[in-house]
C-alpha cells in the first residue's frame, strides 16, 4: 500500500544532481518541499522499472512496477532522475595498470581530469551492456567504459586481460 | 603548503610509509589546494576544524571548510561565507553513482508561502570523497567542535587522508626493497649460504671440465698423424678419462653439498617467517581481525611462505648458479677463442631480454584465466557449500551446466596461453640454433684452414658442448621477472601484517592485581572509525556481585561496551575502572584471565571437549573438569558420547547442537573461575528447550560474580539487580526490571510489551 498518492505528486520534479522532490501542504497549510530517492529494485537487470520512491528516513513512500502507467510528468522525473543519478564517472583513456599485491590500480583519464582507481585484486572489472566496462573502486566509485570498441588503441591492449569481447587470435 | 607538507610528515611517522598515500589525491591536492592562510587570513585559518573536497565539479576544485561557528566554499579564491545561524542542515547522501553534499538553509518566511522549494545548495562528490564529509558535518553538528584541542594539520590529517589510509593496503612499489627485506631472512643462515655458495662455485667448475677435457682428447691424444708415441697418448688418455670420472663424481657430490646447504634455506626462512608472522598476528588487536577475511590470514601463513619458500629454494639458488654457470661459460669460450666466444656470447642478452618481454605479454594472459578461474572456483564452492538447497530445488544438472559453461572458459583461456607458449619456445630454440649454425659457418673455414687463425677440432667439440650448456641457465634468468613478481606479491602480503602495530600497548610495569569485581565506565566515549561515535559519554557503576542486563537495539553499543572492558579497543575519551585501578593500568593477561566471556555464537577449537574445557586453563586438573562440567549442564550429554569428553568436536564443534556448544563454552569460562562473568547474548540463539538448560548452567555460574548480561529474553532481565538501556550509545534508562516497568511512557516499558511477550523487541526502535 502506497503512502502517497500519485495526486500527491504532481509537484515532482528532479534537480541537477537527480535529487527528486515535491511540495506538499503541512498542518498550517504552508507548502514544504519534501525529498525523495529513487531506489531502483533490479538496478542491473531493469534499470528503467521497478523501484521505489524513499523519504528521508528511507522509508517507501510510493511502489513504481510499471512506468508506463504512470502520467506524463511522473514519467519525465523519473527519466530525468535516472539519467542524472547513474552516470559514474566516464573512463576517457586508460594511461597504465598496475598489479599491486593486494591492489589493482588502473591510472585513467575522466572528464574530471586523471586519476587513479584503486580496487582490489578479485573485483574484477564488470561487462556493462554489449560493449561496456564497469570499474568499481574501494569506495564504491563507480567508473564506466561506455564503449570498449570506442577506446584508442592502447588502452584497449591495457583493459585486454579484463574484457571478454575482444577475442584475441 | 606547509598544510600539506605536515599532513605528510604525520603521515610518515604514524606510518613509515609514504607511498601508502594515494598519490592521485596527493598530486590532486597539491595542484589545486588554495593557500588558506593567505586566503583567509591567520585567525579564520586557524578556526578549522574541519575541510574536505568536491571533486566531481567538472570546473576546478571546490573545497568547503568548516569552523565552529561558519562554512566556507573556497576555490581559489573565497566563494561563499554562510554563518552556522543560516544553516539548516548539512547532509551527504550516498546515490547508487556517487554522493551529494548538500547544505540547506533555514527557510525564511516568504519562501514557504510562495510555495517555492527550499534554499540550498548541492555539490557532487566521489564516493571515495564522501568520508571527509561526513567527518565535517559530524564536526560541524558536535557540541564541542570548539573544544577540540587538534592542531589544524592533525585534523587535515584526520579528516582526509586517514579515510584514505584506512581503505589502501600497502601497494609493492619498492620491488627490491621487499625482495632485500626477504633476503635478510637468510643472514641467521650464514654458514649454510657460505657452503653453499662455495659448492655452486665448484659445482660450475665441475660442470665446466668434462667439455674441456673431451676436446684436450680429440686435439691432443686422438688426434691422428699427432706428435705423441702411442704408448704415451694412451697414459695421457687413461689421465684424462680418470680427471673426466673425477669430475662427475665431484659434481655430484658438490650437487648435494648445494641442495644440502642452499636448498634447505628455502625451508628455514620459510619456517622463520611462519612463526614470526602467527606470533605477531596474536599480538595484534580486534580491529585488525574485522578488517581482514580468516581465510586471506590463513593463506598468508600458508601459500604465501610457501610460495617464498620455492623463491629462494629454486628462485634465488637457481638464478645464482645459472648466473655463474653463464658466466663460466661465458669466460671459458673467450679464452678457448675470443672471436667465437663473441659470436656465442652477444646475443644473450637479446635472448633474455626476448624472455622477459614474452613474460610481459604472458602476465596479461595469465590475468584473465586468473579471472576466469576465480569465477569458477567460486562458483564450484557456492554451490557445494549449499548442496542441501541444490539438492532441494532438484537444480543439480543446473549447477552442472553452470559449471561447464565456466570450466570451458578457463579452457579457453589455458588454450590462449597454450598457443603463445608455443609459438614463443620454438622461435626461441630457433634464435639459439640460429647461434649455433653461425657459429659452425665461421669455424668451418678456420677448421679445414681456409681462414686464420686456425681452430682445432677438439677446441670446436668444445665450444659446440658449451653452446648445449647455455640453454637452461638462460631460461631460468629469463623468467626472473615473473618469480620476482610472485614472491614480491606474497613477501609484501607476509611483510604487511609483520608490520602492523597492536593499537592497544600496556604500560611498563602494569599492575596485577586479584579482582573483586567492581567496574566503573566514567564518562567514555568510542568510535570505531574516528566518526561515529559508538558510545557516548557513559556513566555508570556496577558493585561486585551484581548482575547488570544491558539491552538496546542493533548498534546501541553494548557488544562495544564489553569489547571496551575486556580491552579489545582502546577508549577514545574517559576511563575504565576496575576496583578502582585505571584498566590501562592492570596487566592485561592477568586482567582477561579473570575475566570470562560466553558469546551469543561460541567458538569450539577443532579438539576433544576435554581440551576445549580446558582452553583458559590447560593445568586444570580432570576433577576440576568434571566440575564444571556438572555445573553447566555438559556432563548429561557427554555421557552419551562415544569417547566421552574425549570426543573431537571438529573445526567448529560440528558434531555438537548449537546448545550443547554453549554449554562447552560456560564450562570453559567456569574453568577460570573468573570474577567478572560477560554473558554475550548466550541464549538467543538457542530454542526454549535449550535456554532451560543453560540457563540451569548460568545461575549456577553467577553466584559470587559480577555479571554484565547482554540480552533479550525477558527471563535473564528480570533475574538482573538493574538493566542499563542503550540507544545510540547513551544510557537512556536505569534501574531494576520493576522500577523501568514501572516508569510511564518509559522506553523500556513501552518496548517490553510489543509482540512477543518472552522478547524485549528493540528492533523497531525509532523514539
Amino acid at each position: 500500500m502506497n503512502k502517497l498518492h500519485i495526486e500527491n505528486l504532481n509537484s515532482l520534479r528532479c534537480d541537477a544532481h537527480g535529487q527528486l522532490s515535491y511540495l506538499e501542504k503541512n498542518s498550517e497549510g504552508l507548502l514544504k518541499q519534501k525529498k525523495l530517492r529513487w531506489k531502483s529494485l533490479f538496478p542491473q537487470t531493469e534499470a528503467q522499472g521497478f523501484g521505489a520512491l524513499l523519504n528521508e528516513k528511507g522509508e517507501e513512500e510510493f511502489l513504481v512496477e510499471d512506468l508506463k502507467t504512470l502520467p506524463e510528468f511522473f514519467q519525465l522525473a523519473l527519466r530525468q532522475c535516472h539519467e542524472r543519478s547513474s552516470l559514474g564517472i566516464l573512463i576517457e583513456s586508460v594511461i597504465d595498470i598496475t598489479e599491486g599485491a593486494e591492489m589493482r590500480i588502473f591510472e585513467v583519464s575522466t572528464q574530471f581530469g586523471i586519476r587513479k582507481v584503486f580496487s582490489k585484486n578479485d573485483d574484477w572489472p564488470e561487462t556493462m551492456g554489449t560493449s561496456g566496462l564497469a570499474i568499481v573502486d574501494l569506495f564504491g566509485d563507480q567508473y564506466c567504459i561506455p564503449s570498449f570498441e570506442r577506446l584508442d588503441e592502447k588502452s584497449k591492449k591495457l583493459l585486454l586481460p579484463f574484457y571478454d569481447r575482444l577475442e584475441k587470435r | 603548503m606547509e598544510v600539506l607538507k605536515r599532513a605528510f610528515e604525520l603521515l610518515s611517522e604514524e606510518t613509515k610509509m609514504q607511498n601508502l598515500l594515494n598519490d592521485d589525491q596527493r598530486a590532486a591536492y597539491a595542484r589545486a589546494m588554495p593557500d588558506f592562510k593567505s586566503l583567509l587570513g591567520l585567525k579564520k585559518y586557524l578556526e578549522i576544524v574541519s575541510l574536505a573536497s568536491v571533486d566531481l565539479n567538472g570546473g576546478e576544485e571546490i573545497w568547503v571548510l568548516a569552523t565552529a561557528n561558519e562554512l566556507l566554499i573556497v576555490s581559489n579564491k573565497l566563494e561563499a561565507s554562510y554563518l552556522k545561524e543560516t544553516i539548516e542542515k548539512l547532509e551527504i547522501v550516498r546515490l547508487r553513482s556517487f554522493s551529494i553534499f548538500r547544505v540547506t538553509f533555514k527557510s525564511i518566511g516568504a519562501l514557504e508561502t510562495s510555495g517555492a522549494f527550499e534554499n540550498e545548495q548541492s555539490f557532487r562528490v566521489s564516493h571515495r570523497n564522501a568520508p571527509a564529509f561526513d567527518d565535517l558535518i559530524m564536526r560541524w553538528n558536535s557540541a564541542n567542535i570548539a573544544q577540540s584541542n587538534e592542531s589544524f594539520e592533525d585534523k587535515f590529517y584526520h579528516s582526509i587522508f586517514n579515510k584514505v589510509l584506512k581503505k589502501h593496503s600497502l601497494n609493492a612499489q619498492n620491488k627490491w626493497g621487499v625482495v632485500w627485506r626477504l633476503l635478510t631472512y637468510l643472514r641467521p643462515y650464514k654458514k649454510h649460504c657460505a657452503i653453499g655458495v662455495i659448492s655452486s662455485l665448484l659445482l660450475t667448475l665441475m660442470v665446466l671440465v668434462p667439455s674441456r677435457v673431451t676436446g684436450i682428447l680429440i686435439d691432443d691424444v686422438f688426434k691422428p698423424g699427432g706428435t705423441i708415441a702411442k704408448e704415451e697418448a694412451l697414459q695421457i688418455f687413461y689421465y684424462l678419462v680418470g680427471a673426466l670420472a673425477l669430475s662427475f663424481v665431484l659434481r655430484e657430490f658438490f650437487a648435494w653439498l648445494r641442495f644440502q646447504y642452499m636448498s634447505i634455506m628455502g625451508e628455514f626462512v620459510a619456517t622463520d617467517l611462519r612463526r614470526d608472522l602467527y606470533a605477531h598476528m596474536q599480538t595484534l588487536g580486534l580491529d585488525f581481525y574485522s578488517s581482514k577475511s580468516s581465510g586471506s590470514l590463513v593463506s598468508r601463513i600458508t601459500s604465501d611462505t610457501d610460495r617464498l619458500w620455492d623463491f629462494i629454494a629454486f628462485g634465488v639458488v637457481e638464478v645464482f648458479v645459472s648466473s655463474l654457470m653463464l658466466l663460466g661459460i661465458g669466460a671459458v669460450l673467450l679464452s678457448m677463442d675470443w672471436r667465437l666466444g663473441l659470436v656465442m656470447l652477444i646475443p644473450i642478452p637479446f635472448l633474455l631480454f626476448s624472455i622477459y618481454w614474452h613474460s610481459q605479454r604472458m602476465q596479461k594472459l595469465f590475468l584473465r584465466i586468473w579471472r576466469k578461474w576465480s569465477k569458477m572456483s567460486g562458483l564450484a564452492g557456492d554451490s557445494l557449500a549449499g548442496i542441501r538447497v541444490v539438492k532441494a530445488f532438484h537444480r543439480g544438472s543446473e549447477e552442472v551446466g553452470r559449471f561447464m559453461k565456466a570450466n570451458s572458459e578457463v579452457l579457453k583461456e589455458a588454450e590462449q596461453i597454450h598457443h603463445a607458449w608455443t609459438r614463443f619456445w620454438p622461435a626461441l630454440m630457433f634464435g639459439i640454433h640460429s647461434v649455433i649454425i653461425a657459429v659452425w659457418w665461421l669455424a668451418g673455414p678456420r677448421l679445414l684452414g681456409f681462414s686464420e687463425p686456425h681452430l682445432s677440432v677438439g677446441t670446436f667439440i668444445s665450444f659446440i658442448i658449451y653452446a648445449g650448456l647455455f640453454v637452461q641457465p638462460i631460461e631460468v634468468i629469463g623468467q626472473i621477472s615473473r618469480m620476482m613478481n610472485r614472491a614480491v606479491s606474497s613477501a609484501h602480503r607476509v611483510f604487511e601484517i609483520l608490520d602492523m602495530q597492536n593499537p592497544i600497548v600496556e604500560k611498563r610495569g602494569a599492575q596485577k592485581m586479584s579482582i573483586q569485581g567492581n567496574i566503573e565506565f566514567k564518562s567514555v566515549s568510542f568510535s570505531y572509525d574516528g566518526l561515529r561515535q559508538v558510545l557516548n559519554d557513559v556513566n555508570f557503576k556496577i558493585r561486585q556481585g551484581e548482575m547488570i542486563g544491558v539491552v538496546g537495539p542493533t548498534g546501541s553499543g553494548k557488544s562495544t561496551l564489553i569489547n571496551l572492558l575486556m580491552r579489545f579497543f582502546e577508549v577514545s575519551r574517559g576511563q575504565i575502572l576496575i576496583d578502582g585501578v585505571s584498566l590501562q593500568d592492570l596487566d592485561l593477561k592477568d586482567f582477561r584471565s579473570q575475566v570470562g566471556m560466553v558469546l551469543q555464537d561460541s567458538y569450539l577449537f577443532h579438539g576433544s571437549i576435554l581440551e576445549n574445557i580446558r582452553y583458559g586453563k590447560p593445568e586444570a586438573s580432570l576433577s576440576e573438569v568434571l566440575a564444571v562440567a556438572k555445573a553447566a549442564r555438559v556432563h548429561d550429554f557427554v555421557l552419551k558420547l562415544p569417547h566421552a569428553y574425549d570426543t573431537k568436536v571438529g573445526e567448529r564443534g560440528h558434531s555438537l547442537s548449537g546448545g550443547e556448544r554453549q554449554r562447552v563454552a560456560i564450562a570453559r569460562a567456569l574453568l577460570t573461575n573468573p570474577r567478572i562473568l560477560i554473558l554475550d547474548e548466550a541464549t538467543s540463539a538457542v530454542d526454549t528447550e535449550t535456554e532451560v538448560k543453560i540457563t540451569e548452567a548460568l545461575n549456577e555460574i553467577v553466584k559470587g560474580r559480577t555479571v554484565i548480561a547482554i540480552a533479550h529474553r525477558l527471563s535473564t532481565l528480570k533475574k538482573a539487580d538493574r538493566l542499563l538501556v542503550f540507544k545510540d550509545g547513551k544510557i537512556v534508562e536505569s534501574g531494576t526490571h520493576l522500577e523501568l516497568m514501572s516508569k510511564e511512557g518509559g522506553l523500556f516499558q513501552k518496548l517490553s510489551t510489543l509482540q512477543r511477550p518472552e522478547y524485549v523487541n528493540f528492533e523497531n526502535l525509532s523514539l
